[in-house]
């Protein structure tokens, strides 16, 4: 763990794992480096995206629940 | 920062990928968020693996299944005012409306540990201020048969 992480899951009091946050979609996935697990990295919002095909296009959180507040996105 | 609330609820664990274990519905008024999740089970320790998720909703359900009842979110400062989000906890009979593959955390737990989950500052799970819309705690694998579980949701609207 390199302590950058957005959430932390504690299990019996002991934090044994980091989360990071997808600037898209706002979900929370586990961050092991090393994994082989596919993320993706958004150029404009400089952050972690999922690595989900929907979050593959730019869309940050907060406009998408702007977006979606406002009726102009069908699901989030 | 805003007001925090604390949602408490404990219910039979049946897995099931439609029908939740507890839900918090927020509404057109304010944009809820989930900044604590604590989870365990209160029956005799035995091992037992279970998987859980929290999912968008974006109706609220039926709780009118085994065990299910509305919570009624608890203010952490006794001054601030009645939440305005509402919680439900139980079997539903009928399950809210889940958005396909919007999971916002999956974990997977055995029945001897509790789990907690802490946001950094910043980066809650948030529900969008519309009507209905919530997250839902799904219990999609369960090792184990009719385990209580017992969560905590710590919100902020």
């Amino acid at each position: 763990m390199d302590n950058t992480g957005t959430g932390a899951i504690i299990v019996d009091g002991v934090v044994v794992a980091e989360t990071r946050q997808c600037c898209h979609c706002g979900g929370h996935f586990q961050y092991v480096r090393g994994s082989g697990t596919k993320r993706g990295f958004c150029m404009k919002c400089m952050a972690m995206t999922c690595g989900c095909q929907k979050c593959m296009e730019c869309l940050p959180e907060e406009k998408m629940l702007d977006l979606y507040e406002k009726g102009q996105l069908l699901r989030l | 920062m805003g007001r925090r609330y604390s949602v408490n609820g404990n219910c039979v664990n049946a897995a099931s990928a439609t029908l939740p274990l507890g839900i918090v519905t927020g509404t057109a008024a304010v944009r809820t968020q989930i900044y604590d999740i604590v989870l365990g089970s209160d029956a005799t320790p035995a091992d037992n693996a279970a998987k859980y998720a929290i999912q968008r909703a974006t109706t609220a359900g039926t709780w009118a299944g085994a065990g299910g009842a509305a919570i009624t979110p608890q203010a952490l400062d006794p001054a601030d005012p009645a939440a305005v989000t509402t919680a439900n906890q139980g079997i539903a009979s009928v399950g809210p409306t889940l958005t396909a593959a919007a999971f916002l955390l999956q974990f997977p737990l055995n029945q001897r540990a509790t789990f907690r989950w802490v946001a950094a500052p910043g980066s809650e799970l948030r529900i969008p201020a519309t009507a209905n819309n919530g997250l839902a705690l799904l219990s999609l694998v369960n090792g184990g048969s009719s385990v209580n579980t017992a969560f905590c949701f710590l919100i902020e609207e």
